[in-house]
């Protein structure tokens, strides 16, 4: 079974410091899921998210803690509750405009919502020369979603948004 | 004492909002603080019945606001109508005349069949059966590949019809990708364009007054700018109209009507039972539904995006409780596919699509299908029997500058609208190449089939559509139009297949 930690590190800048850390998680047969490691003024500091088989976790802890001038914490990742999901129908027209889709995608998932299907279409009206659009969207969200926030948070996307929950 | 929760109170009201009827619900404006908000209610308590009778005060009122979709939708299909049939009559070699009585037949069969009786009383569902504007640069085509209106009318009623009862408008949405639907139409747009400046140009040069056409155009061109500025742009035909009428007389353009009060002849023998009266054609036969084929084919494939822009552009417009007064897209191409069979056989030669320059007018002033259907209707027939504002229409200067501004310019920008990604960008720019090496019915099937299979455009939506979607119809739709165009001779320096066409 896997174990999953976070790595907060701080302590002055050395060659070959990201290195040693990186080779000490691989002899443990350990891999980094995500970094973020910054540098100034000759000190460094980065938090990294580790993922090792649990009986290597313990000894791994303690290597990376133990590293000479390095000010190391480390923090269990708890694994996410189970959350128990619904499907939802939701329809989206608006005015056209770049970037729209990449919007509601955000909105989506800030509410915990993972589209299983889209289908995006733009409609030329071409009486007055502009576009508008369509997106039909299949969704898993958690049961306790907040429906009326999130069509009222699609809605202010643009001047003008029409959402739609069509069915459960 | 029980007190319901806001939310229960709510539904409930709306509950019992579903079985009033609208005559129950309605309250007269004096009650609501603005005019805004008693168009709103008007729109949430309607209940328009679909294919059953609907009457003014039982189900729907007339408002001032009816009056400006009416008007628009009045000027501007007197325009279209008045430039498909001078397009048929250059083609096929036909008189001015041809063109007004022509005109007249459409703006009564339409007005009083499908305007007032289907989308006014039987269905204020559907929306009106107007014009299809993108293919007014096709017209002149048609009737050089030896199509016939008739059998135009039939086939692209029969693929309409055929669309409303299987639900298939739908698919066509998904068949063209943004890239070539906005190349078809940045095409259309651009040829438009230089077609109708081209011909005000000739025309004030064959009438001794040269300067006209370039102080007509000067004008609209800072006009069509000011109202998109504004966000008037649907008000472009009847103001730039307007413009282009005086501009043209004070500079000494010659005018003159011409045409007397009168009824068109209604004999759909006339029309099309000789080859000495009407459209001098006679019936179809083959080799005229072969040479249609094409043309029927992309004009039908036009239609659903064309209606679905009209229905979110209203939905957008209207309040969001207002549901039931949202024309229907099945039905609309129901009545369009009727209308364009009907109109053709009582003689016109229009070809038909969901009214935009009604529906777009409508939306924004916050009014319901019926009544401004209804008043619209009166109106086109009223300028039929008139006669004389035909003889505006059709003057040269105000129908290229209502046609640049009203159908062709606000076509190129929207091809262009759709184009917003480098991958739209190489399909749009192959379909532009290819219409202009055959026609725009060769483009759009060509890069359809090569847009939907990954070969050209976006790689990944091709990833996402069915084998039916990818190869089947774009193959299908490829096939025979190719052979088609072939068959008659369309191909450019290739002789017909048909000796009949040679």
């Amino acid at each position: 079974m896997k174990k999953r930690f976070i790595l907060t590190l701080m302590g002055p800048e050395s060659p070959g410091l990201i290195r040693l850390l990186a080779e000490k998680t691989h002899a443990r047969q350990g891999v980094w899921l995500k970094s973020k490691i910054s540098h100034l003024e000759g000190q460094c500091a980065g938090i990294i998210k580790v993922e090792v088989d649990e009986g290597q976790a313990e000894p791994l802890q303690t290597e990376l803690t133990n590293i000479t001038d390095l000010y190391a914490v480390i923090s269990e990742v708890q694994p996410p509750l189970p959350v128990d999901i619904k499907r939802l129908q939701l329809t989206v027209e608006a005015d056209d405009r770049p970037g729209f889709i990449n919007d509601i995608s955000n909105i989506l998932e800030s509410c915990g919502a993972s589209i299983s299907n889209m289908e995006c279409h733009r409609f030329a009206v071409t009486e007055l020369g502009r576009s508008v659009f369509k997106a039909d969207f299949n969704l898993k969200v958690p049961t306790d979603i907040d429906q009326d926030s999130l069509v009222a948070e699609l809605e202010a996307l643009n001047v003008r948004v029409v959402a739609n929950i069509l069915a459960e | 004492m029980h007190n319901s929760h806001p939310h229960e109170a709510g539904e409930d009201a709306s509950n019992l909002n579903q079985e009033k009827s609208y005559q129950e619900l309605h309250r007269p404006s004096s009650e609501f603080a603005n005019r805004s908000d008693y168009l709103d209610h008007e729109l949430t308590i309607m209940k328009p019945r679909r294919w059953k009778l609907n009457l003014p005060g039982r189900d729907f009122r007339f408002e001032w606001e009816d009056l400006v979709p009416a008007l628009a939708g009045t000027i501007g299909i007197t325009v279209m109508y008045s430039a498909v049939m001078s397009s048929y009559a250059a083609g096929y070699g036909l008189d001015a005349n041809f063109v007004i009585e022509n005109v007249r037949v459409e703006m009564l069969v339409s007005a009083i069949l499908f305007v007032i009786l289907t989308s006014g009383f039987l269905n204020p569902r559907a929306n009106l059966a107007g014009n299809h504007g993108p293919m007014i640069p096709l017209i002149g085509m048609i009737a050089m590949a030896g199509g016939h209106p008739l059998a135009l009318a039939i086939l692209l009623g029969g693929f309409g019809l055929i669309l409303s009862i299987t639900k298939g408008g739908s698919r066509l949405v998904k068949l063209t990708g943004e890239g070539v639907a906005g190349g078809l139409l940045a095409y259309l747009g651009l040829t438009g364009t230089a077609s109708q400046i081209n011909s005000l140009i000739e025309w004030a040069g064959e009438m001794n007054v040269g300067y006209v056409a370039f102080v007509v155009l000067l004008v609209n061109i800072v006009l069509y700018a000011y109202l998109a500025r504004i966000g008037k742009r649907w008000l472009s035909i009847p103001l730039c109209s307007v413009a282009a009428v005086i501009i043209a007389l004070l500079l000494g353009a010659p005018f003159e009507f011409k045409t007397a009060p009168g009824l068109p002849n209604l004999n759909p023998m006339y029309w099309w039972g000789s080859t000495e009266t009407g459209w001098k054609l006679g019936l179809p036969n083959m080799q005229h539904f072969i040479a249609s084929l094409p043309f029927a084919i992309l004009a039908v494939a036009m239609w659903s995006p064309d209606f679905l822009g009209h229905r979110v552009f209203q939905e957008l417009n209207y309040p969001k409780k207002a549901k039931k007064v949202l024309m229907d897209v099945d039905d609309t191409m129901t009545a369009c596919s009727i209308r364009q069979v009907v109109g053709t056989a009582f003689g016109g030669g229009n070809i038909t699509s969901s009214w935009g320059t009604y529906m777009i007018p409508a939306a924004i002033a916050k009014r319901p299908i019926p009544g401004g259907a209804i008043l619209l209707g009166i109106m086109c027939v009223v300028v039929a029997v008139a006669g004389y504002p035909m003889d505006i229409t059709v003057w040269r200067p105000v129908m290229s500058v209502a046609l640049l501004v009203g159908v062709f310019l606000p076509l190129l920008e929207a091809g262009m609208q759709m184009v917003k990604d480098t991958k739209d960008t190489q399909s749009a720019g192959i379909c532009i190449f290819a219409s202009a090496v055959v026609n725009p019915v060769f483009g759009w099937s060509l890069t359809m089939l090569l847009d939907n299979n990954g070969l050209i455009g976006d790689k990944d939506r091709a990833k996402t559509l069915s084998f039916t979607d990818k190869l089947i119809i774009p193959g299908l739709a490829f096939c025979i139009c190719f052979i088609a165009m072939a068959a008659v001779g369309m191909l450019p320096g290739v002789p017909a297949l048909v000796p009949a066409f040679r």
